[in-house]
C-alpha cells in the first residue's frame, strides 16, 4: 500500500513538471499568435500563378505590430520555404504589388480605399479587428473579442479576387459574405 | 461404439461416413476460413480506423494550426454518432521539443491518454488490446499548393472491436452451414449410395437365393467393373465351379448306386447259385433217407444232412450280413404274438439242446404284453442266434431266456430278453470285440466250435436297426448273460393268424385229384420236387424251361403251377406274365414262385407279374405242400373265403385239430358242445350280475374262459379272465355289463365262423 502511494506520488510530480513546462511554452503574445496565424493562412490559400518558393510580399497598413516577431517565427520554422518581404504601405495604390495586405488601422476611409483597390486582384486582405471588415469586401478579419472563432473569412470575396481558400480553413473561421 | 458401427449395414456405413467426413471437412474449412476472416477483420478494422484517423486528423489540421479548441471539441463530439469509437485524442506538435502535446479529446471512457508521453518517433502505430483497437496516427498537413507536407500533430483513437457480435455471427453461420450442408450431404448420400450398395445387395440376394433354392445355375449380373463387379465375377466362377462339382457328385453318386445295385444283383445271383445245389443236396438226402438203408448208411446220410444244414445257416448269415451292410434290410412293423415267437425259437433249438443234455427253459413275465407291433422274423432270428450261441458254447447246465418289461406306456413297451447260459464265458478283453464282424473269442474257438463269427454282429446290427441295445455280462467258466433291450409298440389289432397247415385226410384226398405243373430247369431240383409230390399222388407235368412251361400252361388246366424264376428260354417272370395275360385256362391258377435268390426286389417283382406265393429254395416238404394247399381251398370255395379273407378271424381251430389229431368228427362234436354250453354260461352270468353275486360271476367267467380257449377265441378268453379277476375282488362292478355284452356279440360271430370253418374242413 505504501509502495503504491510512493509510485503515485512520483507519478503526480512528473505530471506537474510536464504541465509547468507546457504552461511556459504556451505563453505567446497577441502579436506572436497573429503572426503565426498569418503564416498559417498562406498554407490554405492559393494565389494565381503561384510557384514554389515564391516570395511572399506582405504590406502592412498602419502600425507594424509584428516588428521582428514575424521574421523570428519564420526563421524558427525553418521548414517554411517561402521568403517573406514585409513593407509598410503609404499609399493605398501600393497594395497592388502585395500578396497579403495587413490592415491595422481604424481609418474607415483608408480601409474602404484599400478594399476597393483590392477588388478583383489576387490580394489577401487581412483586417486587424476591424468592424464589418469582411462584410465590406475584406477577406480575413481577426476577431479578438469572439469566444469561438478567432477570425472571419469572406470566401466569396476571396474567390472574386482570384484566391482559392482551403475549405479546412473555412472550418475554423466564421464565414461572412459581402453586404451588397 | 466400434462394434456398433461394424454391425451396421454397408448402406448406413457409407451414409454415416460421407456425412461425417463431409461434416468434418466443412468444419475444418470453416474454421480455417473464419480464422483468416477474423484476422482480416481485425486488419480491416485497424486499417479502417487508421484511415479514419488520418482523414479525421487531416480534416482537423486547420483546427490544430489555429489551435481552435472550440472547433476541435465540436468536431470530436460528432464522433459520438459512432457506435464503436470510445475515445479520440488529438495532439498538436510542439516543433521545438519535437514532442506531442495534448490538444483536445473526446472520451466516452475515462482515460489518461492525454498525459502519455508520445514522441514523434513512435507514431503511426496500431495495436489490439483485448476488445479494443488502438490507433496512433500522425496528422500530416499538406498545404493547399502541395508545396510542403509536415506533421502537425497526432491523433489517437480507441475503438471497440465488435468481436462478440462478430463471433456470434460466425457461430450462427457455422451452425447453419454445417447443419444444412450435412443435411444435404446426408440426403444426397441416401440417394446416391445405391450406386455402391445396390450391386452388393443384388449379389447378396443372389447368394441367398442360391442357398435357399439350392439352385447353382443362377448367375450374378455384372453391372460394374469395380471391386463389386470383380466379386460378382468371382461368385459366378464359384457357382460354376460348384455346379460342375455338383454334377460330378451326382454322377458319382449315380455310379455308386449303380455299383451297389450290381453288387446286390451279384449277391442275389450268388445266393441263387449257392442255394440251388444246396436245395438239391438237402432234398436228395431227405428222399434218400426215406428209402431202405442200412444203419451205417443212415448214419452217414444224417451227417450229410447236418453238414448241409450248417452250411445253409452259414450262407444265410453271409447273405444277411451283406444285406445289412448295404442297408438293404427292411424292418417290418406288423402285429405278432410274443409267446408264439419264443415258442418257435425253443422248438427249433430243443433238438440241439437235448442232444447236448442241456436244460432249455424260458419265462415270459406276467407284466409282458403278448400282442406287439414289430418285426417277428427279425426277433426270431436274433433269439435263435443268441440262444443258439449259448447252446453252442455250453457243455453242461442250462440255457435260459427271461422276458421282462422294463418300461411300459399305454401304447409302448421296452422289453428285455435276458439269455443266460452256464457255458465257457468270454474273457473281459474280448467282450468289446465280440460283437464286431468276423470276431470270435479266439481263433481256437473257430476251430473248436466253427461258425463265421457273423452271428453276434448280425444280431447286434438287427437289434440296433430296431432301435434296441444289446449288452453282455460274462465270466470265464461261469457263463454269459446277454441282455437284449428292444422297444415295441403295443398292438390293438389281433394277430391275423395264418391257417396253420395240418394235413388232414380230406386234404390228402384233394391233393390226389390235383393237376400240377412244375417248371424247373435244374434236374436235381426237379427230382426233389417230383419225389415230394409223388408221395401225395399228384398228377405232375414237368417243364424243363420257360418255353415248355408256356406250351403246357396254354394247353392244360392246372390247379397249381410251380415256377422257377431263373430258367432258360423264358424266365419265371415272363412265363407268369404270359399265363396271366394269354392263358384263359390258367388265368386264375395259383402260381408259386420257386427261387433261391430270396431278395425283396425279386419277391416284389414276382407278385407284380401276378404270382401268388413264394417258396424259397431249399424248401421243405411242408413248405411246398402248404403253399400248394393254401390256395387249393380258396380255389374250391372262392366266394366264401374271399368274403372272410379280409375279416379278422376271432376263432382258431388249431387247438382242437391238434387235440383231435385232425379228426374232423371230434372237432365237430366239440364245436357243437361249445354251441350248446355257451348260452347256458351267458344266462348264468346274467343272473349273477343281476343278483350282484360277484363271486358267482367270477366262477362262471372262469368256466366260460376255458370254453372260449378251446375254440381259439383267445381275445374273448382274455377278457373273461380280466372279468374273473375283477369280480373276485368286486372291483369296478360298473364295467361288468360291458364284458357281458362283448361276450354275447363275440360268441354270436364266433359260432358262425366256427360253423363255416367246420364246413370247410369236411
Amino acid at each position: 500500500m505504501k509502495k503504491l502511494n510512493k509510485i503515485y506520488l512520483v507519478f503526480l510530480i512528473f505530471i506537474f513538471c510536464a504541465l509547468a513546462e507546457n504552461a511556459r511554452a504556451q505563453t505567446f503574445t497577441n502579436e506572436q499568435v497573429k503572426a503565426g496565424y498569418i503564416i498559417n493562412f498562406t498554407k490554405f490559400i492559393v494565389w494565381p500563378n503561384q510557384v514554389q518558393n515564391q516570395n511572399v510580399v506582405m504590406g502592412i497598413i498602419g502600425e507594424d505590430i509584428f516588428g521582428d516577431v514575424l521574421k523570428q517565427m519564420l526563421e524558427a520554422r525553418s521548414k517554411v520555404p517561402n521568403n517573406w518581404i514585409i513593407t509598410n504601405i503609404k499609399k493605398p495604390e501600393e497594395i497592388l504589388s502585395c500578396n497579403i495586405v495587413f490592415i491595422n488601422t481604424l481609418d474607415a476611409e483608408i480601409i474602404a480605399q484599400v478594399l476597393k483597390i483590392s477588388q478583383n486582384h489576387p490580394i489577401l486582405t487581412i483586417g486587424n479587428n476591424i468592424k464589418n471588415f469582411c462584410e465590406n469586401g475584406g477577406i480575413i478579419n481577426f476577431n479578438e473579442n469572439a469566444t469561438d472563432k478567432k477570425f472571419e473569412i469572406n470566401y466569396v470575396q476571396a474567390r472574386e479576387n482570384g484566391l482559392i481558400i482551403d475549405s479546412r480553413l473555412l472550418s475554423v473561421a466564421k464565414v461572412i459574405s459581402t453586404n451588397k | 461404439m466400434k462394434k456398433l458401427f461394424k454391425d451396421l449395414s454397408i448402406r448406413l456405413k457409407i451414409i454415416l461416413l460421407i456425412t461425417f467426413i463431409g461434416g468434418f471437412t466443412l468444419i475444418t474449412a470453416t474454421f480455417a476460413f473464419l480464422t483468416i476472416d477474423y484476422r482480416n477483420f481485425i486488419k480491416n478494422q485497424i486499417s479502417e480506423l487508421s484511415v479514419f484517423a488520418k482523414v479525421f486528423g487531416e480534416s482537423n489540421s486547420a483546427v490544430i494550426f489555429f489551435e481552435d479548441i472550440f472547433n476541435a471539441q465540436a468536431y470530436l463530439s460528432s464522433i459520438k454518432n459512432s457506435p464503436v469509437i470510445k475515445n479520440v485524442t488529438i495532439f498538436s506538435i510542439n516543433a521545438e521539443y519535437n514532442k506531442f502535446k495534448f490538444f483536445a479529446d473526446y472520451a466516452i471512457e475515462e482515460n489518461n491518454i492525454k498525459n502519455f508521453d508520445f514522441t514523434v518517433r513512435n507514431i503511426d502505430t496500431s495495436w489490439v488490446d483485448g476488445n479494443t483497437i488502438n490507433v496512433f496516427q500522425s496528422i500530416k498537413f499538406r498545404d493547399i499548393n502541395h508545396f510542403s507536407e509536415d506533421i502537425i500533430g497526432a491523433i489517437y483513437i480507441q475503438s471497440h472491436l465488435p468481436i462478440k457480435i462478430r463471433l456470434w455471427q460466425y457461430i450462427k453461420i457455422i451452425l447453419i452451414v454445417i447443419f444444412s450442408s450435412s443435411l444435404i450431404a446426408f440426403l444426397l448420400t441416401l440417394k446416391l449410395q445405391g450406386f455402391i450398395t445396390s450391386p452388393l445387395l443384388n449379389l447378396q440376394t443372389l447368394v441367398s437365393k442360391v442357398k435357399n433354392d439350392n439352385n447353382f445355375k443362377l448367375r450374378a449380373l455384372i453391372e460394374t467393373n469395380d471391386e463389386v463387379g470383380k466379386l460378382a465375377t468371382d461368385v459366378n466362377n464359384l457357382l460354376e465351379h460348384i455346379e460342375i462339382q455338383n454334377n460330378e457328385l451326382v454322377s458319382a453318386k449315380e455310379e455308386a448306386l449303380e455299383l451297389v445295385k450290381i453288387k446286390e444283383q451279384f449277391v442275389a445271383n450268388m445266393s441263387h447259385e449257392i442255394r440251388t445245389p444246396m436245395n438239391a443236396i438237402l432234398g436228395m438226402t431227405n428222399i434218400l433217407m426215406d428209402s431202405n438203408l442200412t444203419v451205417e448208411q443212415l448214419k452217414y446220410l444224417k451227417n450229410i444232412k447236418v453238414s448241409a444244414e450248417n452250411l445253409l445257416v452259414i450262407i444265410n448269415d453271409i447273405l444277411d450280413f451283406s444285406k445289412i451292410q448295404s442297408g438293404n434290410i427292411q424292418i417290418e412293423h406288423i402285429p405278432f404274438q410274443l409267446n408264439k415267437i419264443v415258442k418257435q425259437v425253443f422248438n427249433t433249438l430243443k433238438y440241439s439242446a437235448d442232444k447236448k443234455g442241456l436244460k432249455l427253459k424260458y419265462l415270459i413275465h406276467d407284466n409282458v404284453n403278448n400282442h406287439l407291433l414289430g418285426d417277428p422274423i427279425r426277433l426270431n432270428q436274433i433269439l435263435l442266434n443268441i440262444i443258439g450261441n449259448g447252446i453252442k458254447f455250453t457243455e453242461k447246465g442250462s440255457v435260459s431266456l427271461d422276458v421282462i418289461s422294463s418300461y411300459a406306456e399305454t401304447d409302448y413297451t421296452l422289453l428285455q430278453f435276458i439269455i443266460s447260459d452256464t457255458g465257457i464265458g468270454i474273457k473281459p478283453e474280448k467282450q468289446q470285440t465280440i460283437f464286431e464282424s468276423f470276431q470270435q473269442e479266439s481263433t481256437e474257438t473257430t476251430r473248436k466250435y466253427g461258425g463265421t463269427g457273423l452271428g453276434l454282429s448280425i444280431s447286434k446290427q438287427l437289434v440296433e436297426l430296431q432301435k434296441g441295445k444289446i449288452y453282455l455280462k460274462s465270466k470265464v467258466d461261469a457263463g454269459s448273460v446277454f441282455t437284449i433291450e428292444l422297444p415295441f409298440e403295443l398292438s390293438d389289432e389281433p394277430v391275423i393268424e395264418k391257417n396253420e397247415f395240418i394235413l388232414t385226410e380230406s386234404l390228402l384226398n384233394q391233393m390226389q385229384q390235383m393237376n400240377i405243373l412244375l417248371a424247373e430247369d435244374n434236374k436235381l431240383n426237379q427230382l426233389v420236387a417230383k419225389e415230394i409230390l409223388k408221395k401225395y399222388k399228384v398228377k405232375l407235368t414237368v417243364a424243363n424251361d420257360g418255353g415248355e412251361a408256356i406250351v403246357a400252361s396254354d394247353s392244360l388246366k392246372f390247379n397249381a403251377i410251380l415256377l422257377d424264376l431263373h430258367m432258360p428260354v423264358k424266365d419265371g417272370f415272363e412265363v407268369a406274365k404270359h399265363i396271366r395275360e394269354y392263358s384263359p385256362e390258367n388265368k386264375d391258377t395259383l402260381i408259386i414262385a420257386l427261387t433261391a435268390a430270396a431278395t425283396k426286389a425279386e419277391i416284389d417283382k414276382s407278385f407284380a407279374v401276378g404270382m401268388n406265393k413264394f417258396v424259397s429254395k431249399p424248401f421243405s416238404e411242408e413248405e411246398l405242400i402248404s403253399a400248394i394247399l393254401s390256395n387249393y381251398k380258396s380255389d374250391d370255395n372262392s366266394n366264401m373265403i374271399n368274403s372272410t379273407k379280409n375279416q379278422v378271424s376271432i376263432t382258431n381251430l388249431s387247438y382242437l385239430q391238434t387235440m383231435s389229431g385232425g379228426n374232423i368228427k371230434i372237432i365237430k362234436e366239440m364245436v357243437i358242445l361249445f354251441k350248446e354250453q355257451i348260452p347256458i354260461y351267458i344266462k348264468e352270468l346274467e343272473t349273477a350280475l343281476q343278483n350282484k353275486d360277484y363271486k358267482q360271476l367270477s366262477e362262471i367267467a372262469h368256466k366260460t374262459k376255458s370254453s372260449l380257449t378251446i375254440v381259439g377265441m383267445n381275445e374273448m378268453a382274455t377278457e373273461m379272465k380280466t372279468l374273473e379277476l375283477k369280480a373276485k375282488e368286486s372291483e369296478e362292478p360298473d364295467s361288468y355289463p360291458e364284458y357281458l355284452s362283448n361276450l354275447i356279440a363275440a360268441v354270436n360271430t364266433g359260432i358262425i365262423e366256427l360253423e363255416n370253418k367246420i364246413e370247410l374242413l369236411s
